[in-house]
């Protein structure tokens, strides 16, 4: 649950730097299609890399639909990793 | 200006790993070579990618001098070689022209990239101080200026950028300076030179680069099913166009005619393709050039070797010849160039110069199993076609960029 509220704070920050968007616009959001176009969702994808030290396949990134997902995702994969 | 000129095209030249003259080039494309091998430019031990299309080395013009030489960037002598040539080819002599009405018009995707990144190395890891020429020889218009210089043309001289056509942006602009009776000869084409170690890792980091970096019979394989992206390369080509009459008055060869283009945008994504704007961009070059759908014998597909731009080209492809798509024949050349960004128009028409000369048609190399749902009219082995008049050429930019050429045999 702690691991999750790191990646989630964090999470926050990335896309907030990425999106130029306040936290409530995109916490809320149901999808990120039509709202972050695909370049700025590489960047954060790129960003989350960096920040967690994880590397995130081509085929993963399509489940990068809302920041729901984002965070179950990321904290999965830090959980996992050594 | 009130009649519209033909346009037509009187040299031409390449600088490419698969060879430095329009002949050579196109012998080994026939042959099938492939011009990928490792990179050779930088350091690939810290990067995942080990393959490219480099030029070994970048080919000089002769015709500078070596202050000359020495003020221009390596993009700059690059455009220069391929300028001297097309000239050559050309049998131009500008002593004996109006050099008000002769200009040139280059594209590249990207600015000088080899000298800068050698400058910012060298000033934050060195501490080296910034020369005063960095401004003067890497400022996007140097390779137009450059050429321009060296033989005293006064016409019309920019550098244009649309990222992957940049190239074609250039020679359509050059077309329409010609057609409206603005200019008589120009030079126009590409040249890029992208293999520096901070484009590769952002090209890996944008995961648009094959996931094959090594081998390249593996590495870009377009239409292919299982594609996984593109490799890159370096390259330039270079043409002389002319008025018809202007070319007929000085006795020139004339290799083809630029019959028809068109340039548009799909204003939706910075990297996404979209069909409808690829769409307009293939009809209306087809009405600039008079012609039916029907009439095409051939398309160099831009072909990039992505998941997405192939099925896009392939579905606007189809829109717009319908049925009749599955008897064009269709070629691409990056897996044997690599995506040589602002070149690659120019570089594949120096290739469908050399098909609308000999009427031969040539496989794609690495491209094993079309795509399911993609039918298109490819070769395996190469063939020779009958006829060949009339070719289509697409280029489709980042930034929803989009550029088609028709370029036919010349006809009185």
């Amino acid at each position: 649950m702690i691991v999750k509220q790191e990646v989630r704070s964090a999470l926050v920050k990335i896309i907030q730097e990425q999106t130029k968007m306040e936290e409530a616009e995109f916490t809320h959001l149901e999808s990120f299609e039509g709202i972050i176009d695909s370049l700025t969702l590489l960047e954060i994808v790129c960003e989350i890399e960096d920040n967690f030290d994880l590397e995130i396949d081509d085929e993963q990134i399509p489940q990068f639909r809302s920041f729901d997902d984002v965070v179950q995702l990321v904290s999965t994969m830090v959980q996992a990793s050594p | 200006m009130t009649t519209k000129k033909r346009v037509v095209i009187t040299g031409s030249s390449i600088a490419s790993p698969l060879g430095n003259t329009p002949e050579t080039y196109w012998q080994n494309l026939c042959r099938g070579h492939y011009g990928l091998g490792p990179i050779t430019t930088f350091d690939t031990s810290e990067s995942k990618t080990k393959v490219g299309a480099c030029l070994n080395p970048i080919p000089m013009p002769t015709n500078l001098t070596p202050l000359e030489e020495k003020m221009s960037s390596n993009l700059s002598l690059l455009s220069a070689y391929c300028a001297e040539q097309a000239i050559l080819q050309a049998g131009l002599d500008f002593s004996q022209e109006d050099v008000r009405q002769a200009g040139v018009v280059m594209g590249s995707g990207f600015l000088n990239l080899y000298d800068l990144e050698d400058f910012y190395q060298g000033l934050y890891q060195a501490n080296r101080p910034a020369s005063p020429t960095i401004i003067p020889l890497n400022m996007s218009s140097a390779p137009a200026s450059r050429i321009a210089m060296t033989y005293g043309l006064k016409g019309v001289i920019k550098s244009v950028s649309t990222a992957c056509a940049s190239g074609f942006t250039a020679i359509l602009d050059s077309v329409h300076l010609i057609r409206d009776g603005y200019q008589e000869i120009m030079l126009a084409g590409g040249s890029d030179l992208i293999l520096c170690k901070t484009i590769v890792h952002a090209w890996e980091r944008m995961r648009v680069l094959s996931k094959e970096r090594e081998n390249p019979t593996m590495v870009c394989r377009p239409f292919d099913k299982d594609r996984d992206g593109i490799a890159l390369g370096d390259g330039a080509a270079i043409f002389v166009l002319e008025s018809l009459e202007h070319a007929r008055q000085r006795g020139a060869t004339i290799l083809a005619e630029i019959v028809g283009g068109f340039q548009n945008a799909d204003s939706l994504d910075l990297v996404k393709p979209d069909s409808k704007g690829e769409i307009i961009c293939m009809e209306q070059a087809l009405q600039e050039a008079n012609l039916e759908a029907n009439a095409i014998d051939m398309i160099y597909a831009h072909a990039t070797g992505t998941r997405l731009n192939d099925v896009t080209e392939y579905q606007s492809m189809l829109a717009v010849f319908k049925e009749q798509l599955e008897n064009i024949p269709v070629c691409g050349l990056k897996s044997m160039l690599g995506h040589t960004m602002g070149a690659s128009g120019p570089m594949s028409l120096v290739a469908a110069l050399g098909t609308l000369k000999s009427g031969y048609f040539y496989p794609i190399p690495n491209l094993n199993r079309l795509e399911e749902g993609v039918d298109l009219f490819i070769t395996k082995t190469g063939q020779t076609l009958s006829d060949v008049h009339h070719i289509l050429i697409n280029t489709f930019a980042f930034g929803g960029i989009n550029v088609c050429l028709v370029v036919s045999t010349f006809r009185e």
